[in-house]
């Protein structure tokens, strides 16, 4: 069962955290929640998706007279609402992301469970998600719809899939720009190992193509602070070479290189005025999206 | 635990300490947590920035450590230090060890057991603590490998000279090789059993001497066998002051120790010194105890000289009460409390013994004479009991018979030539005692018996005498010089007087012997004038040091009645004994000249013959060439009676001897017995065979071991073989004085506490570069046997605080260079 699989990364606890809260951003959803706010498009219609079998107490509006004709059976119309917003979440799911350390989950774990809550609330206001998964490439992608299918095959697509191979995060965000289709809200959760200029290239892309987007930088508490007290063989993961290092004496010029890191991050981001959040696995998810809204709207 | 294991430790301690932080930091590398991790590309670039520095820091950390373990390695091993200080200052490597390190070794082992060695202190004695510390090394050794000499201080006691004759060096030498050698290269079962019976040994201590015997056996070690030297003493200032820095001997003692430290390089080590004592040593003491009435007469009041000592640095002032006995009766209080200061003597103490307390009894007694045994004691008492008391024999006589062999009789006394002696020998005193009551008390015992020479020839023999005086006589007869010889021999006195009667030629053909004889130099002709109104020449005293001149020397006015009297008018030139005529052991002694010339004229000659002695006078005994007796202030009187005493005092010399000194007791035909028997101060009875010396029966007993009275008997064996006393005489043996100076060593320097210097300082005073190794009982090193510290330079204090600095340094680097950034 699709919908049983993928429930493991609705935190109901999360949900409950993130539900009052207003997506009333400029960049991110113009019309995220019908009737709040005016959308900036028009014209938009409702598309069939798909006949599934009457249930009692079905709004017998949507029962389809017509197959009852064919088929003897009641089934009901579902249909896709289409709206003016459209999220695609691309979700890291390389090697590096497999990392976690202590109590916390793997940058992975957290990033699905992100993505998942995102998609959730996306959907819950009747605005379509998406979902890219990517390493090196986007190798599986859902395109933004509003169903409750669609976020079921986002959650079971979220749980199959293992982390393996390298990022490649500029290539998979010149691809992700081109399937997202007309302008959505890309929301990347990664943790970035890769080049910083690949990166720059792949926002500068998206913001070609009028996409808005929002990076969640997810890490590791190990990875921000380096706290390792005794001789450690770090084993590279994503093809890294292992090195046997004493960490306490590394701490300082390891903990400069991310510094370095993510400042060039928030820069490039800045410039493609794209969000830039760095979130640690160790804080709760909800405080981090309660965060980031707040954060947004505080900007509108 | 042989040197060569020792060297091993030298070698090993170090790099198995230095290896330990190695060791741990290799298997630490293999230990550490591994981490799958993510963020490898930031953790790459930091490292490739930071690596130069990192293994720097590593190396530094590593080096830290080592650093830290090996001091406090070498620390805890100073053996191990003085190796590694040893290869470093002699560049030497490890062949040398190697070599070593499976030699045999042979170990000497210094034993003081000298009569300090018995002090005691909290239930224990230096001694006991001494031969703790002995066993401990001995048995630290290889049973059937290693091997033990050892050199105990009563083996190299050597006792002075008994009645004025002396031993010659190369003799005292080959007693003490003697005795060493037969605690030499023993195997370890032996020398455990030897230390273990060894007792202390009421001597005094020569270490400059053990020393020496200890490197004669080292020296004699094949040079492939290790060598090793462990001293065990008291350190009492009795027995090392001389040898610590500003001593006399301080020059040879280093010498010596120079020659052990390059005899045990060879195989690598240092000697070890290990102090037995105890640092608040504290003594009372009987440091002399003597009498100046060498002989004894019936009747005669003697006083006792007594000098007691507080030996102790920095304590209170004591009081010291002191009590005598004679012949083991009741105790008396022997004056009030003298008050002593630490460090202070008291030599003026004097206990007056009336005649009733030497009074003959029994007629055997008076017909025999008697010894006394007079014994007196400090009642406080202290840790060190053996000199608290001590002990006198006084020879009392019935009297003191004389024979004087007068060469000119005549019935005027100014033309008799021993009138004025025979009265001046015999001279009583008449005082006033307590009860107001005339008593007349014998000042003096002897008893003159005047013969004519023409009645020599009657005379058997001469030992019912104990001197006899030739006074101008011609000549003597051949049997007569025979008996003579016989007599002096045997331990008696002769005083020859000149004059004008004596047939010099003869008396150098029959007396002189070309120095063989009994007179003590050749004759010549007369010097001087004897015309009674030619000038006067003064005496001037040539050997000062003469027992005869002792109390003329005492100060200036006794010294004047010598010197200042012009009483020599005519008398006889002499050549003193030349060449081959020279006795080593025996020569002549000119103890008064006459001033004339720029050398003295002799006088009075001294020298010793057989046992006995023979005073020669160049001049009269009556004024036949002098006015001696006309000079009118008691010269001859004094002169006279000293030289009789002098001469007559064998046998309480004999009675009163030093630890190690043999008793020897010249029998007289009245004095043979089936039967002599020794019974020493612990009741024990031994026979003794009597001997032969010189032709004459002798008794001689060597075993005087303890302090105490012996006492010897003569017996005669009854029907039924009991054994019927005789006679029986006593003497006393005394532990030599010095030995009671107990306090440590400390030097000349003071502190402002009056303290000196402790004895591993003072050592490495005297010592110098001299290496050696110095340990202490109750020390932190105590029972380490073999692996002693360096107290000399405290080394191992050194280096442990190295050690910590080093311990701190890392850890102070590794916290800052793992410090949290804010």
């Amino acid at each position: 069962m699709a919908e049983l699989a993928g429930k493991q990364y609705l935190d109901p606890k999360v949900l409950n955290q993130i539900r009052h809260l207003e997506m009333t951003a400029r960049n991110v959803v113009e019309g995220f929640i019908s009737g709040l706010h005016k959308s900036p498009y028009k014209g938009f219609s409702v598309e069939f998706a798909q006949h599934r079998e009457y249930v009692p107490g079905d709004d017998l509006r949507y029962l389809d007279w017509k197959a009852y004709g064919k088929s003897d059976k009641y089934y009901i119309k579902e249909y896709e609402e289409e709206t003016n917003f459209r999220a695609l979440i691309a979700v890291d799911t390389s090697e590096s992301m497999r990392f976690q350390s202590g109590e916390a989950p793997s940058k992975l774990e957290y990033a699905k469970t992100m993505a998942a809550s995102l998609a959730y609330l996306i959907q819950r206001q009747s605005d379509a998600a998406g979902l890219a998964l990517f390493d090196e490439k986007v190798y599986d992608f859902i395109p933004a719809a509003t169903s409750h299918v669609t976020l079921l095959r986002m959650l079971a697509t979220l749980e199959q899939h293992a982390p393996q191979k390298k990022t490649n995060i500029g290539e998979v965000l010149h691809d992700v720009a081109q399937r997202a289709g007309r302008r959505s809200l890309v929301l990347v959760i990664s943790d970035l190992f890769d080049d910083i200029q690949h990166l720059k290239k792949g926002l500068e892309h998206l913001r070609a193509r009028r996409h808005d987007a929002i990076v969640f930088n997810v890490m590791d508490e190990q990875e921000l602070n380096f706290n390792f007290d005794r001789l450690t063989q770090f084993k590279g993961l994503e093809g890294y070479p292992q090195l046997l290092v004493d960490p306490r004496s590394l701490r300082k010029a390891y903990l400069e290189e991310v510094a370095n890191f993510t400042s060039e991050a928030r820069r490039h981001c800045l410039r493609n005025r794209t969000d830039f959040v760095q979130v640690n696995t160790r804080s709760a998810l909800g405080t981090v999206l309660e965060a980031y809204l707040a954060k947004r709207m505080g900007t509108r | 635990m042989t040197t060569g294991t020792l060297i091993g430790i030298g070698i090993g301690v170090p790099l198995a300490a230095a290896s330990v932080p190695v060791i741990i930091h290799l298997i630490n590398l293999t230990r550490y947590r591994k981490v799958d991790w993510a963020a490898m590309e930031f953790l790459l670039a930091a490292y490739k920035k930071t690596r130069k520095r990192l293994q720097m820091e590593s190396l530094i950390m590593l080096l830290l450590r080592v650093c830290a373990i090996v001091l406090l390695a070498l620390a805890f091993f100073p053996f191990a230090a003085d190796q590694v200080k040893a290869w470093f200052s002699e560049g030497l490597g490890l062949g040398r060890v190697s070599f070593a390190a499976n030699a045999p070794l042979h170990l000497v082992v210094v034993l003081d057991n000298s009569a300090s060695m018995a002090y005691t202190q909290e239930g224990q004695t230096s001694f006991e603590r001494a031969k703790k510390y002995g066993l401990g090394v001995v048995d630290s050794l290889t049973q059937g490998r290693d091997r033990v000499s050892i050199v105990r201080l009563s083996d190299i006691y050597v006792p002075r000279g008994i009645g004025g004759t002396t031993i010659s060096e190369e003799e005292q030498a080959k007693s003490r090789r003697r005795r060493v050698g037969q605690s030499a290269n023993l195997d370890i079962e032996t020398a455990r059993r030897q230390l273990a019976e060894t007792t202390v040994a009421a001597v005094d201590t020569n270490m400059l001497v053990a020393l020496r015997e200890a490197y004669r056996l080292m020296d004699v070690t094949p040079t492939t066998d290790a060598a090793a030297l462990v001293v065990v003493s008291d350190f009492a200032s009795s027995g090392w002051q001389e040898l610590m820095a500003g001593g006399a001997q301080t020059g040879e003692f280093k010498d010596v120790l120079v020659k052990i430290n390059e005899r045990m390089a060879r195989t690598g080590g240092a000697p070890i010194f290990y102090d037995a004592g105890f640092d608040d040593a504290q003594n009372l003491a009987i440091t002399s105890l003597s009498c100046d009435d060498r002989v004894i007469g019936d009747g005669m009041e003697t006083r006792i000289n007594v000098e007691v000592a507080n030996f102790s640095r920095g304590g209170e002032i004591r009081n010291i009460s002191l009590v005598y006995r004679v012949d083991g009766r009741e105790a008396k209080p022997a004056g009030g409390k003298v008050q002593l200061a630490a460090g202070q003597r008291n030599g003026d103490i004097q206990i007056v013994l009336k005649p009733e307390d030497l009074k003959l009894v029994s007629e055997r007694e008076k017909k025999t004479g008697a010894s006394r045994h007079i014994e007196v004691e400090i009642v406080e008492p202290d840790g060190l009991k053996g000199d608290n008391r001590r002990h006198l024999v006084i020879n009392v006589v019935p009297d003191v018979p004389i024979l004087v062999v007068n060469g000119v009789a005549d019935k005027n006394p100014r033309l008799d030539e021993t009138i004025y002696l025979e009265t001046a020998l015999g001279i009583s005193d008449n005082r006033m005692d307590s009860d107001a009551r005339r008593e007349e008390v014998r000042i003096t015992p002897n008893r003159v018996v005047s013969i004519q020479p023409s009645q020599l020839t009657a005379q058997e023999s001469f030992l019912d005498y104990r001197l006899v005086i030739l006074a101008n006589v011609a000549s003597l007869p051949e049997s007569t010089v025979t008996k003579l010889e016989e007599f002096v021999a045997a331990g008696f006195g002769l005083i020859i007087f000149d004059g004008d009667r004596v047939d010099h030629q003869r008396y150098n053909r029959d007396l002189y012997k070309d120095g063989k004889g009994l007179l003590p130099c050749r004759l010549k002709g007369p010097e001087g004038s004897t015309d009674i109104t030619a000038k006067l020449y003064k005496l001037v005293p040539v050997d000062e040091g003469h027992p005869v001149l002792s109390i003329f020397m005492r100060d200036v006015q006794s010294r004047a009645l010598v010197t200042d009297p012009e009483v020599m008018r005519n008398w006889r030139g002499v050549d003193l004994p030349q060449g081959a005529e020279i006795d080593p052991l025996r020569p002549a002694r000119v103890v008064l000249g006459i001033n004339r010339g720029a050398t003295p004229q002799p006088f009075m000659v001294d020298r010793g013959f057989g046992r006995g002695r023979v005073v020669y006078v160049s001049s009269t005994a009556s004024e036949r060439w002098n006015e001696l007796w006309s000079s009118g202030n008691g010269l001859p009187l004094f002169l006279y009676h000293e030289t009789v005493n002098y001469l007559t005092n064998s046998e309480a010399r004999y009675a009163n001897l030093g630890i190690g000194e043999s008793f020897r007791r010249a029998l007289r035909v009245r004095d043979i017995a089936p039967v002599y028997q020794i019974k020493d101060p612990a009741g024990a009875v031994s026979d003794i065979p009597a001997t032969s010396e010189d032709g004459l029966p002798v008794i001689e007993f060597a075993g005087t071991a303890a302090s105490g009275v012996y006492t010897l008997m003569a017996s005669e064996r009854g029907d039924s073989g009991q054994l019927n006393p005789k006679w029986q005489e006593r003497f006393a043996v005394n532990a030599e004085a010095r030995e009671s100076d107990l306090v440590k060593v400390s030097g000349e320097e003071r502190d402002e506490e009056g303290k000196g210097k402790d004895v591993g300082a003072l050592l490495k005073d005297t010592l110098g570069d001299v290496p050696f190794n110095f340990q202490k009982a109750g020390g932190e090193r105590e029972g380490k046997g073999l692996l002693a510290d360096d107290a000399g330079n405290r080394l191992w204090l050194w280096l442990a605080a190295l050690a910590a600095f080093f311990f701190l340094a890392e850890t102070l680097w590794s916290l800052m260079i793992s410090k949290p950034e804010q």
